[in-house]
């Protein structure tokens, strides 16, 4: 049905506009309803007494079982297995020594090397400001005394971005040709985004042994499906106008992409590559655990020596702060010129000029590499020191100290909000909890999201591994629940307003996006211990975590949403004499409602990536299982958690579709703002 | 040289079922009701001399588009055939499309089409580079081509720092820069001013002398056509309700649709001495050839009392011309006889 | 020429990744030292840290002990978890303080199983996991080091928290920590929850908070652990271990029938297999290495209160301790 109603559509845009009358109603949807209350109310009856509640200890798909079974055999046969002998370990040397020559390559250059290297690139890429916040960006990391660390980090995110961008193009490229592919892979990047690593860490180390090797294939893990998607959308917004001159000159589809798409679609391309990086370096705190040092070895130092005055949470933030760093020099690497100055630049630089251009910047990098080596440069000078450890400590001592009125919030919102809702969600038959999201999949995009949240009830509902905590996954699936919709309720409350603020004002919008783009590559463990220090262990700091996390994007939707309303709507608002009110009521909130509710989707998707941070901080639930996964080597449980958690993201994921009416733009749009 | 013979097109579930049955006739909007289909182009047949220009008239969502994205295969046809230069374009290979596409015909699209990321000299050279011409080679014929249309100047331009009028000129050289037999127009100048647009068609009509081209140009502005072509045909609901000959589309309209469509024409400019002419009178003394504009006419009868006799391309007096019928003629009084 | 610059830049590509999966294997060997024993020292090792300060404070005394001889020491931090696949594939040598009540499964299927790591003898420091008040809550209540007192409805309430509801609270940190306190809960008839902290920075900044505003704390805690010297702390006292609860510990507890306190951990080593055939001398003094909980003292008090880097404090302590030391060398 949909997928004519899209066929008939896309003809409308490509042939002339039809003028088929106005648009009939369906008729009376009598029908329909009694249809979808037969089917989910047939379902319902069936899981009631089929299954009954609790949940038959004959519905259980043993996962747990399997999996530590699975773990056996890889501990006993790892290194002599041929599967290792000549798969896994040499794949896992090639990485290593991969990161091991990026890492001897930077140490080369020394550290002046590296920011002459940068600024080039930022000066050649995206212009002249981007160069100078570059090299802000690499002395800042100088001056926090972390450049060995950064070294290491950069190595790692250099080689897992370039390995994802070598799987995800030819991938994107695929799912926007074959759209039985793109439909079959949905799941598993769904999976691979919302699946939290820990889930997967240890398995990894068992394949691929600690160290870089493992960080880098866990990174590749958590940023490729944006890297497919990214390229998919970027191709997609190619317009078919264009790639249409190139059939009808007869190009083949290897010209086409080659002569039209890549190249039309190259701002995308680039965002893609920007997007990865972000993504690469949310993951550098995890890549830490399993020996990949860095900068996440510092922050997760900091955090385990509390105590000291010179290490502690300020350590943790001095390293997060050259995590942001390092984003924003990437970002200025790939962030590209704006069309303006684009144009600007191409009638000045001919063939010859970028030719010169290329062998100067070489020529310079040398000299200066030379020069640095002759007079033995290497890591950043230890006399300047930006010491921002005991300043940050005393803070979060203050805080400790003097602020209490906080928890005050923290337990109302436990006791009045989040304790109630998970009583009441697990006091109902699971059957019921199950049919209840069938119907709202059912109200929210039809038979087909109803179809997948029925079967996603099940898997989780089959998850029935009696060593989490608290006894059931499905106990565990509604606590995560509860939390999950208070975080997303809450970040759309604040990010609605904040959105709509900056996208009214561009000046408010300029002021905060340093701010949203430090959020959003801030590892949450610099601020775990802060919040519990304002709001006691429990539920409530996981979702202040989370919100921090998924504001920033809410925000960027809902500020595109509102810049997005073409300036003609507005002025012929404004000239049936609207107010300023009404215009935002009657004209930019409804028509930026779509975006808005892509924000609440992504928001949701955000949320449950950092499900498990709500398990170091006490949260429980699902991040907690997680966390047993991983720490308690009970890999069982930690993959029926990390099923549980895609298998939730996934019913959410798909009602929230609905309600955005069908575009799906990526989150990288958002960037653009 | 184009033959199209029964072109179906219909989009939606099982269109090919559509075609044939009693469903094809119904209007558009009941079609997609019973079927979920939408008919674009039925039934439609018409051939194009070689050096012809046929023009197809009509209004947004007539299907015109369509039609002539059918004669590539940009889109696919239901059912019908195609015959360009003998061969049935249905049947060819994609390997031969390609190469029917590269090297026999070219197509100036409505809103360009230019690629922005290119210099204007590498959007006309860019059918070249798909056939696989060197790069001198292909630079050298798009220099070539921008002084043909006019624009010698503006090769290292790229299409967002060029006029409309230029860009569409940058599109006619493209679409020239391979030397196709045939040009293919999808509304090339609608979306001009109409100065530019009148500059436009006289330098397709400037071109089409010197290089003599078949042409099948699409349009919805009925001037634009009776300027262009040689054949009219004139589309709606996806079937041609009228084809011929500007003259005959406006001294004869099918249908009142067409009626309607040609009311507003200047009628002076299209309509000849034949096509208004009285039977054979004796005693006229002036002779005017069949073939003269009826505006043409007006300061001849103005200037004898007598009728003009009318003469036909082989010397005989076939008619006769007076002040009375020239002036119905202007004042679309339907011409008696 | 476009196609053949690709493949120039494909055979470049192959060739080295090609060569990187070759050149992997390649270790420095430094050799020979200075040693002042008869033993004779040489190769490298690498030896875990675990995010711990007496982890910390044996691999950096070990270090300093063994470069002295001529050995060139790796120190990788690493989650003491991953840290098993890492002694298993000889990536790393030795992991020199584990706490074998957590390690159970790790240490049955390694060690016992597949015989990939070797136990390397005790570090000489015992591990004491127990429940623990801060001590102005000793101080007020001191009925509540005793469990007939926090059997009391009066405790529930004093310990409760917003989580808890009507229950009180027991705070539990790092879930890696073996942890019996559910059953000793439910076995004692105690009307608490457990709250399970996720991390031990979870439960340390849970404890500086309570300490700034004097509020009710139980929780799980251990020692060696800096946070004793930097808090007073009271220990609860348990019901004494019985044979059932020790039944109990050598299943992990799945029976769910441990009701006692919980039993001294004797902290040990872990060594690789890979290592005692690779450099047997190494091998042989890392199984000597041994102090006690003094010394271990020592060296993280000198990093926490007088603000040394580990480095510097390991370096006093063994400058200190030369006889101990010798004794490791041989």
């Amino acid at each position: 049905m949909t997928a004519v109603s899209q066929q008939i559509a896309r003809v409308r845009e490509t042939v002339d506009d039809f003028d088929s009358g106005p648009v009939r109603h369906r008729r009376f949807q009598t029908r329909r309803f009694l249809i979808a209350a037969l089917a989910v109310g047939g379902f319902t009856a069936v899981l009631a007494i089929a299954w009954g509640d609790p949940i038959p200890s004959w519905w259980d798909f043993g996962i747990a079982n399997w999996v530590d079974h699975v773990q056996h055999w890889l501990i006993i046969n790892r290194g002599d297995n041929w599967a290792f002998v000549d798969g896994f370990t040499p794949l896992a040397n090639v990485l290593k020594n991969l990161v091991q020559w990026t890492l001897d390559v930077l140490h080369f250059l020394t550290w002046v090397g590296v920011l002459s290297l940068a600024v080039l690139v930022a000066l050649r890429v995206s212009g002249r400001m981007a160069a100078l916040a570059a090299a802000g960006g690499i002395v800042l990391v100088g001056v926090l005394q972390l450049w060995d660390q950064a070294m290491i980090t950069i190595a790692v995110i250099v080689v897992a971005v370039v390995i994802a961008l070598v799987l995800g193009l030819p991938l994107g490229i695929l799912s926007v040709r074959r759209t039985g592919f793109e439909r079959a892979s949905k799941i598993f990047l769904d999976a691979m985004q919302v699946m939290p690593a820990f889930c997967y860490l240890l398995p990894m180390v068992l394949i691929f042994d600690i160290g870089y090797a493992t960080a880098v294939i866990a990174t590749v893990i958590f940023a490729l499906p944006a890297t497919i998607r990214l390229t998919a959308h970027g191709l997609r917004g190619v317009p078919a106008a264009a790639v249409e001159v190139g059939t009808a000159y007869g190009a083949d589809q290897r010209q086409r992409l080659r002569m039209i798409e890549l190249p039309m679609a190259r701002p995308a391309l680039l965002l893609g590559v920007n997007q990865t990086v972000n993504l690469a370096l949310g993951i550098v705190v995890i890549a830490a655990l399993v020996g990949a040092e860095g900068l996440g070895q510092e922050v997760l130092n900091g955090i385990q020596s509390l105590s000291a005055p010179s290490k502690g949470v300020g350590q943790a933030v001095a390293a997060g702060l050259a995590i942001i760093a390092i984003a924003i020099v990437f970002d200025r690497l790939t962030r590209g010129r704006s069309p303006a100055a684009t144009r600007a630049l191409r009638r000045s630089r001919t063939p010859q000029r970028a030719r010169a251009e290329l062998i100067g910047g070489a020529i310079a990098i040398v000299v200066v590499v030379v020069i640095a080596k002759a007079s033995s440069v290497g890591s950043f000078p230890t006399s300047i020191h930006w010491a921002i450890e005991r300043p940050v400590n005393d803070a979060v001592q203050w805080i400790k100290d003097n602020i209490s009125w906080t928890t005050t919030i923290s337990d109302f919102v436990v006791t009045s909000i989040l304790t109630p809702m998970r009583d009441f969600l697990t006091g109902l038959p699971w059957w019921g909890v199950a049919g209840g999201f069938v119907a709202i999949g059912w109200a929210s995009g039809g038979r087909r999201v109803a179809t997948t949240c029925a079967i996603c009830m099940l898997v989780i509902a089959g998850l029935a591994s009696t060593q989490s905590d608290s006894g059931s996954i499905w106990f565990d699936t509604m606590d995560t629940l509860t939390q999950v919709f208070l975080a997303v309720v809450l970040s759309v409350l604040v990010a609605v307003p904040i959105g709509i603020a900056a996208g009214l004002n561009a000046r408010f919008l300029a002021l905060i996006r340093p701010l949203l783009d430090a959020a959003q590559v801030l590892p949450a463990f610099v601020y775990l211990v802060p919040a519990i220090a304002l709001f006691n262990p429990g539920r409530f700091p996981g979702i202040i975590a989370s919100l921090v996390y998924a504001l920033p994007l809410g925000i960027r939707l809902t500020a595109l949403g509102i810049r997005e309303v073409p300036e003609t709507t507005i002025e012929a608002a404004r000239a049936m004499g609207a107010t300023r009110t009404q215009v935002l009521v009657k004209v930019q909130l409804p028509q930026a409602w779509r975006s808005i509710m892509l924000g609440v989707n992504q928001t949701i998707l955000m949320v449950f990536s950092v499900v498990v941070i709500a398990g170091l901080v006490g949260g429980g639930a699902l991040g907690l299982d997680v966390v047993y996964g991983l720490q308690k080597g009970e890999l069982g449980l930690g993959a029926e958690a990390g099923i549980a958690i895609v298998a939730l993201a996934i019913v959410l994921d798909r009602i929230t579709q609905g309600w955005g009416a069908g575009t799906r733009k990526t989150s990288a749009t958002a960037r653009t703002v | 040289m184009i033959s199209c013979r029964g072109v179906w097109k219909v989009f939606g579930p099982k269109a090919e079922r559509v075609v044939g049955t009693p469903d094809a006739d119904l209007p558009r909007a009941e079609l997609e009701a019973a079927t979920g289909c939408v008919a674009a182009v039925r039934d439609v047949s018409f051939d194009v001399p070689e050096g012809g220009v046929f023009v197809v008239m009509g209004l947004s969502g007539s299907g015109k588009s369509t039609l002539v994205r059918c004669f590539s295969r940009l889109i696919e046809p239901t059912a019908g055939d195609v015959v360009i230069d003998g061969r049935n374009v249905i049947d060819l290979s994609p390997a031969d499309l390609r190469e029917l596409r590269r090297t026999r015909l070219s197509m100036v699209f409505q809103n360009f089409g230019l690629l922005p990321h290119r210099r204007a000299l590498d959007n006309i050279a860019f059918g070249l580079e798909v056939q696989g011409v060197s790069k001198a080679e292909r630079l050298a014929r798009a220099k070539e081509m921008l002084d043909l249309v006019g624009l010698g100047s503006v090769g290292e331009s790229y299409p967002d720092e060029l006029s409309g009028g230029m860009q569409q000129r940058v599109g006619l050289a493209r679409a020239l820069a391979n030397d196709p037999a045939i040009l293919l127009f999808d509304e090339p100048f609608s979306a001009l001013d109409p100065l530019i647009r009148r500059d436009m068609q006289d330098e397709v009509v400037r071109l089409q002398r010197e290089l003599r081209k078949t042409v099948v140009f699409i349009t919805h502005d009925l001037a634009e056509a009776l300027k262009l072509g040689d054949q009219i045909a004139i589309m709606r609901d996806g079937r041609f309700v009228q084809v011929g000959t500007p003259e005959e589309v406006v001294s004869a309209p099918a249908d009142d649709y067409v009626r309607d469509f040609v009311r507003d024409v200047p009628r002076g400019h299209v309509l000849t001495a034949r096509s208004i002419m009285n039977p054979v009178v004796d005693g006229a003394t002036t002779r005017v050839a069949a073939a003269t504009k009826v505006s043409d006419l007006v300061p001849i009868v103005a200037s004898v009392d007598a009728p003009v006799a009318v003469i036909d391309d082989d010397g005989s007096v076939c008619g006769s011309v007076d002040r009375l019928c020239v002036l119905d003629a202007l004042a679309d009084v339907p011409a008696v006889g | 020429m476009m196609r053949s610059r690709w493949w120039l830049i494909a055979t470049v590509a192959v060739t080295a990744i090609a060569l990187t999966a070759c050149g992997s294997s390649g270790g420095s060997k430094s050799s020979g030292g200075s040693g002042s024993g008869s033993v004779k020292y040489a190769g490298a090792v690498t030896i875990a840290v675990n995010p711990w300060d007496g982890s910390a404070a044996n691999a950096n005394v070990a270090k300093i002990v063994l470069e002295k001889q001529g050995v060139t020491v790796t120190l990788k931090d690493i989650d003491e978890n991953a840290a098993w696949p890492g002694l298993d594939s000889g990536s790393i040598d030795a992991n020199l303080e584990v706490w074998p009540s957590g390690h159970a499964s790790d240490i049955k299927t390694y060690i016992t199983e597949k015989k990939s790591v070797i136990n390397g003898g005790l570090i000489g420091p015992d591990g004491h996991i127990g429940w623990y008040v801060p001590d102005y809550v000793a101080k007020a209540h001191p009925e509540y080091l005793t469990v007939a007192g926090l059997k009391t409805a009066a405790a529930a309430k004093y310990f409760a928290t917003a989580e808890t509801g009507d229950k009180g609270q027991f705070l539990l940190g790092d879930p890696s920590y073996v942890s019996y306190d559910k059953d000793i809960i439910k076995n004692l008839g105690l009307p608490f929850q457990v709250v399970v902290g996720g991390s031990e920075a979870t439960l340390i900044t849970t404890l500086g908070k309570a300490f700034a505003d004097k509020t009710p704390l139980l929780f799980y805690f251990y020692e060696p652990q800096w946070a004793q010297s930097k808090y007073k702390l009271d220990v609860v006292k348990l019901p004494a271990v019985t044979q059932v609860c020790k039944d109990s510990a050598a299943g992990q507890g799945k029976d769910g029938k441990y009701a006692c306190d919980y039993p001294t951990d004797h902290l040990m080593k872990a060594l690789s297999a890979k290592l005692k055939s690779k450099n047997p001398a190494v091998f042989a003094f890392l199984q000597r290495m041994k102090w006690t909980a003094a010394d271990q003292n020592t060296v993280t008090t000198y990093k926490n209160q007088d603000s040394l880097s580990i480095e510097a404090a390991a370096q006093k302590w063994v400058t200190a301790n030369t006889a101990t030391v010798a004794a490791w060398v041989k």
